[in-house]
């Protein structure tokens, strides 16, 4: 791991990491038939700087896991980190593929605007009118197994 | 040391302690209500902003190991096999729970009768029954009435959650193989309805509803306890129970600053939660009191039940929309409920449908850490799109039957910011909740298979899932044998009550906020109606 020089924005990837950054990403997430990777997605330059700027407290732990990649066989690496430290390689992909469903491409691809919701009134659902879908559980009537109450003696 | 009077101090701010603090102003009574915690912060909440998967574990984690804010204490859960979960401030669990409400049903109060393990409640569904329907008008409950796997009565005040095309798909399925299902029951308004607003359906229930739609005590109760005199104070951990002979005398706390400040009361109401309430009471050993407060059954602590949770997700061809929806349920199934002693266990578990969330989240934690599908490298745009928007997912609750060898004592190797010892978890689940658990998510993986789902993926044992704690100050008739009695009043303090899901019998197989509430205002209205706030506990409390 490379460190900043103090004085300068300790939040920030040096040049190498954020090679890392890339080499990781497009391992992780490479061009599919479908999605852009995540060099397409422009993690590497613009997105893992949104991710840390809302997540600075995961900052630290992901810089020790890029000094530590091989970034020589970056899929042998990732592989083996999955196999022998789940939890690692779970912190690792949950800032790639973070920062990648950041970016407006990825996004776009996925069709996918957010949790934004869609607004509801209340309003009668016909599923549950007579002659809806909940007939045949009304028709089956009571499943509940009914208690003939009396205090109990002895209980707890 | 700063020191004032009161008629009751409620210890924790959240379920049980906001249905209280509500309750007993109402009825004038003066209530000081100490919370360790603060008021959420719904400018944390960020369901409509792009960052939303990314920070939501951050100021809303649920695990208070992994949140570290500074009112929460460790909880060491080396040596349990479930890890608790809360929220601790203003609203407690309310303020994270996704809202899946149900009442127990009557069997859950009588598994000894039923089943010949456990025991029985002292207390049954009926004498429970109006306070349940009281609890659902207070948190505007959305649902349905004339559920057949209740007995009949009044149902919630507000109508269903849409059911949405993961339910309807689902709902049909589940009348194809004749199984039990109805329109999920939630504390989630789908309309204006007091003080909340309607559900927009983010999917984001757990991690600050920015709606004002999810019923939690901090919206629903609070505000309308402090106009009504409660004196709630946030940052203020209370650091022991104050006893003189049997009886209590108040509590003593430690604000932000670390003053430690004393308040004398008539009665004291512990609603800290199933681990908050025995840590506490533990805490405050005295010389007469060695094994902690109210402890004489040597209970205290012990019996403590969680609610082993499972969860089955079925990957449909088509686009169900299974990002949105309020989480909460769509709807339910209680079809494998009841004991059926043929499936070689007793009891039973609950299931809710619920929509499954944004992409990050598919990647990840449950139940998809489980899939056998690979997520990454070539196969990472295929299984997130399959996944995405087509997997609706039943949660699973099962009922855990109590055991004196589950237990929370103090932990003797963790403090919290306080220098007060945090909590130790020792839990194992049974070879009745593994049964119980193989046998449901088996039926589940059948349902969405018969709802012509193209994969089904199962996480068996959720390890992060200590949502609900129970049991560990049971109630009873029998002093040697329970540290409450049916009101939530200690047998050794009688002016020192329990009034949160401690003196839980047994678990149920149900999300337990609605009896946690319901239970809330029936200890209040015995307490009123008993008028156990006599001038003598005036006397030999406060003055003594
Ligand atoms: C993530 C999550 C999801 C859930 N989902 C559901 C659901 O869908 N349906 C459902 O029915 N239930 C659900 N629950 C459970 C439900 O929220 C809890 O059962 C309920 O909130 C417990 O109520 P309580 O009053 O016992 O304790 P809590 O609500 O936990 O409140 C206890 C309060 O006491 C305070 N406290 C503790 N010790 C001290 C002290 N020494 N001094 C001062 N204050 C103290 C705490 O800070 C806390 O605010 C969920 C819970 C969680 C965490
Ligand atoms: S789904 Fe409804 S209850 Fe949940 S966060 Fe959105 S508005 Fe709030």
């Amino acid at each position: 791991m490379t460190d900043a020089p103090s004085g300068l924005d300790q939040s920030m990837l040096t040049d190498d990491e954020r090679e890392a950054v890339y080499l990781l990403g497009e391992t992780l997430i490479p061009e599919g038939s479908s999605g852009p990777s995540a060099d397409q997605a422009a993690v590497a330059t613009r997105f893992i700087d949104e991710f840390f700027a809302v997540r600075p407290d995961l900052h630290a732990g992901f810089r020790a896991l890029l000094a530590e990649a091989n970034l020589d066989h970056p899929r042998q690496w990732c592989e083996r980190l999955e196999r022998e430290r789940p939890e690692d390689f779970s912190r690792l992909t949950f800032v790639i593929a973070g920062a990648y469903l950041l970016s407006p491409k990825a996004r776009s691809w996925l069709n996918y605007a957010g949790q934004v919701g869609e607004p509801q009134d209340g309003s009668p659902q016909p599923e549950y009118a007579p002659g809806g879908l909940l007939d045949p559980v009304r028709a089956r009537g009571p499943i509940y197994r009914p208690t003939d109450w009396r205090p109990a003696g002895g209980a707890a | 040391m700063s020191s004032d009077q009161t008629d009751v101090v409620i210890v924790g701010a959240g379920l049980a302690g906001g249905v209280t603090a509500a309750r007993l102003t109402a009825a004038g009574l003066r209530v000081v209500c100490l919370e360790q915690g603060d008021w959420p912060d719904y400018d944390k909440a960020r369901a409509d902003f792009p960052d939303f998967e990314i920070t939501a574990d951050r100021y809303w984690a649920r695990d208070p190991n992994v949140r570290r804010a500074p009112a929460d204490y460790p909880v060491d859960d080396s040596t349990s096999d479930i890890s608790a979960l809360m929220w601790n401030g203003v609203g407690g669990g309310t303020v994270l729970y996704s809202a899946k409400w149900h009442r127990m049903t009557p069997s859950d109060f009588r598994v000894r009768s039923h089943d010949g393990v456990a025991d029985d409640w002292p207390l049954s569904y009926e004498d429970l029954e109006p306070y349940y329907v009281e609890a659902e008008r207070q948190f505007g409950v959305s649902g349905l009435a004339g559920d057949p796997a209740y007995p009949a009565g009044e149902g919630p005040p507000n109508p269903p959650v849409p059911i949405r095309a993961s339910g309807r798909r689902m709902a049909k399925a589940l009348n194809e193989l004749g199984w039990h299902w109805w329109p999920g029951t939630n504390a989630i308004s789908t309309r204006h309805y007091r003080m909340l607003n309607p559900c927009r359906q983010h999917a984001a229930c757990m991690q600050g509803c920015p709606e004002r739609a999810k019923a939690s005590t901090d919206i629903t109760h609070w505000p309308a306890a402090i106009e009504r005199g409660a004196d709630l104070r946030t940052g203020a951990r209370v650091t022991r129970v104050l006893v003189r002979g049997d009886r209590a005398t108040g509590v003593e706390y430690l604000d932000r600053r670390g003053a430690l400040h004393k308040v004398e009361a008539r009665a004291v109401i512990m609603c800290a939660n199933g681990i908050g309430t025995p840590r506490l009471l533990l805490m405050s050993a005295t010389a007469e009191h060695p094994d902690g407060l109210a402890n004489s059954s040597g209970l205290l602590g012990k019996r403590l039940m969680m609610h082993p949770f499972g969860s089955v997700a079925g990957i449909f061809d088509e686009d169900l929309a299974t990002h949105s929806g309020s989480w909460g349920q769509q709807i339910q199934s209680m079809h494998f409920y009841e004991s059926d002693p043929s499936r070689g266990f007793v009891r039973g578990a609950k299931w809710g449908l619920q929509p499954t969330g944004g992409p990050l989240g598919l990647t990840r934690s449950y139940p998809w850490a489980q899939s056998r599908e690979p997520m990454w490298f070539e196969h990472f745009h295929h299984t997130l799109a399959r996944r995405f928007g087509h997997a609706p997912m039943w949660s699973l609750v099962a009922e855990d039957l109590p055991d004196e060898r589950n237990t929370v004592t103090l932990s003797s190797e963790h403090v919290d910011s306080d220098g007060l010892p945090g909590a130790k978890l020792s839990y194992t689940v049974d070879e009745n909740s593994k049964r119980l658990m193989e046998f449901h998510l088996a039926r589940a993986v059948e349902s969405f298979e018969a709802a012509g789902a193209r994969e089904t993926v199962v996480g068996p044992h959720v390890r992060s899932s200590g949502w609900h704690l129970m049991g560990t100050a049971v109630m009873g008739t029998d002093p040697a044998r329970s540290v409450t009695d049916r009101f939530g009043r200690t047998h050794d303090i009688p002016n020192l009550f329990i009034f949160d899901s401690s003196t839980w019998v047994t678990s149920g197989g149900v999300n337990p906020a609605a009896t946690q509430a319901a239970l809330a205002l029936w200890f209040s209205d015995a307490l009123l109606r008993h008028g156990q706030l006599s001038r003598t506990d005036m006397r030999s409390g406060v003055t003594a």
